[in-house]
């Protein structure tokens, strides 16, 4: 399980970092693109859509790591009615949904990547192929099922009470 | 109702209920109203995806980081020094200086939760020094927490406004007046329990030299709200542009006036605003599967036509939408309900004839509410566990301050005017 629990960290910590730069850069376009606009009174044609292509990517990333931090908004009401062994059960019926919609990402994510690489589908104003806006849904979709997976197994090992 | 739409329906209520995440409630519950209708479950990952691309949007990430840049380079604490030399001297004095700096913070963030938690971490520790309880302290700063997000800039009025293509700049200034509403009202409550509690006050006289002192101090935190206001309402920049503009104006005075944040704990910063800004982000991405269907299935029309034949009186109806709103968002997520939502309320208005903007003001005030109303609300979250103490000794003192803000609402549904007069005069 130590291993297990390291490689997931560091799975995590990858995904993090990958995020704070995509998020920076995001940022930083968009400011630019007011400079660019106010002070040397030309319009940049692609800090839009730069941000918009990031903005994706940080907002699935992330997701995955919702996952593992547990940050996701859930309703509790009901499970917090019931005994810690209650509790397990609504938990890992969370984890399992959550890998549910991590399969749908990975498989059918993968197959409309596939697609739109074999059409040429290209973006509006860079040009740039779509393909690589939509391969992070895959991606996503496997850190999900990876994290996911983690989570059950702790639930499964660990006899600590659930928190509510 | 078709069968794809009872499958739909009930596959969430069974998974909201049961403790799923929003996000993957939403997301599983339409991948199988997608499987049984026969439709590629390809749609489902390509409206994920194209849920996320909309500019408008991008002002999330930009103000929440904005505010946690803020918060860490210390002009929240600033914001207090300045309300501290203002009002601290009258009856209730420190509890209008936790209503009034929670006020200033507004114009910086777009959050209760943000909001209750900047003012908080000072106050409530300062508020017991001073012999006020816990329990009353811990209250106001969670009931002042709604004021940051009806005061623009606002998280839900970003998201309301995609959702319901109303236009943001409008709404921004719809919630001013409400949230000035409620600040008086908070501020009123803390001098009548103070003038009726309490007899000694520390002082009476005004430190003219300690205002100047605090203003002085405090000019670049007073500054962000009117460049970023004033850039979105002086034409200069659209909200999203204004966030990145706040997102550079925090960076600049943290780091370089007021020295109080490091170039070390920026990628931490970052890293919280994008956790922050996902658990809004990702849940509005896979809602737009379920909105798709819902509105394939032409659900909203049937829901709202529903609601407006319980009566023909507009005030009954109104009424009923705000009890109704109130209630769901004491129950659950805001965001997540007006995504949910979302297209029932916009068909809602449209049948009694409401202007958007004051529909989405009602919408979004009313879940602001819900912030910090018990069962659920963020805000209360943030409170209690800032303070230690539970939510429901939390409640017991809540509940005045909890009518003011109801009192608002009420006015504000009922009285256009309040919403309407801002944006119809500067737009």
């Amino acid at each position: 399980m130590n291993t297990v629990d390291t490689i997931g960290a560091w799975v995590a910590r990858i995904t993090s970092w990958l995020v704070i730069v995509m998020a920076s850069v995001m940022m930083f376009a968009l400011i630019l693109q007011i400079i660019f606009r106010y002070l040397f009174n030309s319009s940049l044609s692609w800090s839009e859509e730069l941000a918009l292509f990031l903005f994706t990517w940080v907002v699935l990333l992330a997701g995955s790591i919702g996952v593992r931090e547990h940050m996701h908004v859930r309703l509790i009401l009901v499970r917090d009615r019931f005994a810690p062994f209650g509790r397990k059960c609504f938990d890992l019926f969370a984890e399992v949904l959550a890998i549910a919609f991590g399969l749908l990402l990975l498989v059918k994510g993968w197959d409309y990547t596939v697609a739109t690489a074999e059409q040429g589908m290209v973006s509006a104003a860079v040009r740039y192929p779509l393909q690589y806006l939509y391969f992070v849904a895959p991606l996503a979709g496997g850190l999900i099922i990876f994290h996911g997976t983690i989570n059950i197994l702790h639930l499964f090992l660990n006899n600590k009470e659930p928190q509510s | 109702m078709t069968d794809a739409g009872w499958i739909l329906l009930s596959c969430f209520a069974v998974f909201l209920f049961g403790g799923i995440p929003i996000v993957f409630a939403l997301g599983v519950a339409a991948t199988i109203g997608l499987w049984y209708t026969d439709i590629d479950l390809m749609v489902a990952v390509q409206r994920t995806i194209s849920g996320t691309q909309s500019f408008s949007l991008l002002a999330v990430p930009g103000f929440i980081l904005a505010g946690e840049l803020m918060y860490r380079g210390g002009l929240s604490r600033r914001l207090i020094r300045m309300c501290y030399s203002l009002v601290a001297r009258f009856h209730g004095g420190l509890g209008m200086v936790v209503v009034l700096s929670a006020t200033f913070f507004a114009a910086i963030s777009g959050s209760a939760p943000a909001t209750t938690a900047a003012i908080g971490k000072i106050m409530i520790p300062e508020m017991k020094k001073r012999g006020y309880e816990r329990s009353f302290a811990t209250a106001l700063a969670t009931a002042s927490g709604p004021i940051g997000q009806m005061i623009p800039p606002s998280i839900p009025m970003i998201v309301w406004g995609v959702i319901s293509e109303t236009s943001i700049t409008r709404l921004f200034l719809a919630g001013i007046i409400p949230g000035l509403l409620i600040a008086l009202g908070l501020m009123l409550l803390c001098y009548i329990k103070d003038l009726v509690a309490r007899k000694k006050l520390d002082s009476q006289q005004i430190d003219y030299a300690e205002v100047r002192a605090a203003f002085k101090d405090g000019l670049w935190a007073l500054i962000a709200p009117v460049i970023i206001l004033g850039g979105i309402y002086g034409g200069i920049f659209t909200p999203t542009e204004a966030s990145a503009i706040g997102v550079a104006y925090g960076l600049i005075v943290g780091l370089f006036i007021y020295k109080e944040l490091s170039w070390s704990e920026l990628p931490d910063v970052v890293l919280t605003a994008m956790k922050t800004t996902t658990v809004v982000i990702f849940v509005i991405a896979t809602a737009s599967i379920f909105g798709w269907l819902v509105t394939m299935e032409d659900l909203p029309n049937a829901i709202a036509k529903g609601f407006v034949g319980v009566s023909d009186n507009p005030i009954v109806i109104l009424l009923m939408l705000n009890a109704l709103l109130l209630f769901i968002g004491a129950v659950m997520d805001n965001i997540a309900a007006m995504l949910i939502l979302g297209a029932v309320l916009t068909s809602l208005g449209q049948q009694i004839g409401l202007d958007p903007t004051h529909l989405g003001a009602i919408v979004v005030i009313n879940f602001a509410v819900g912030m910090a109303t018990p069962p659920f609300g963020y805000s209360l979250f943030v409170g209690a566990a800032i303070s230690g103490i539970s939510v429901e000794k939390i409640s017991v003192a809540l509940w005045p301050m909890l009518l003011v803000q109801i009192a608002v609402l009420l006015l504000l549904t009922f009285i256009p005017a309040i919403t309407l007069f801002l944006p119809n005069l500067f737009l």
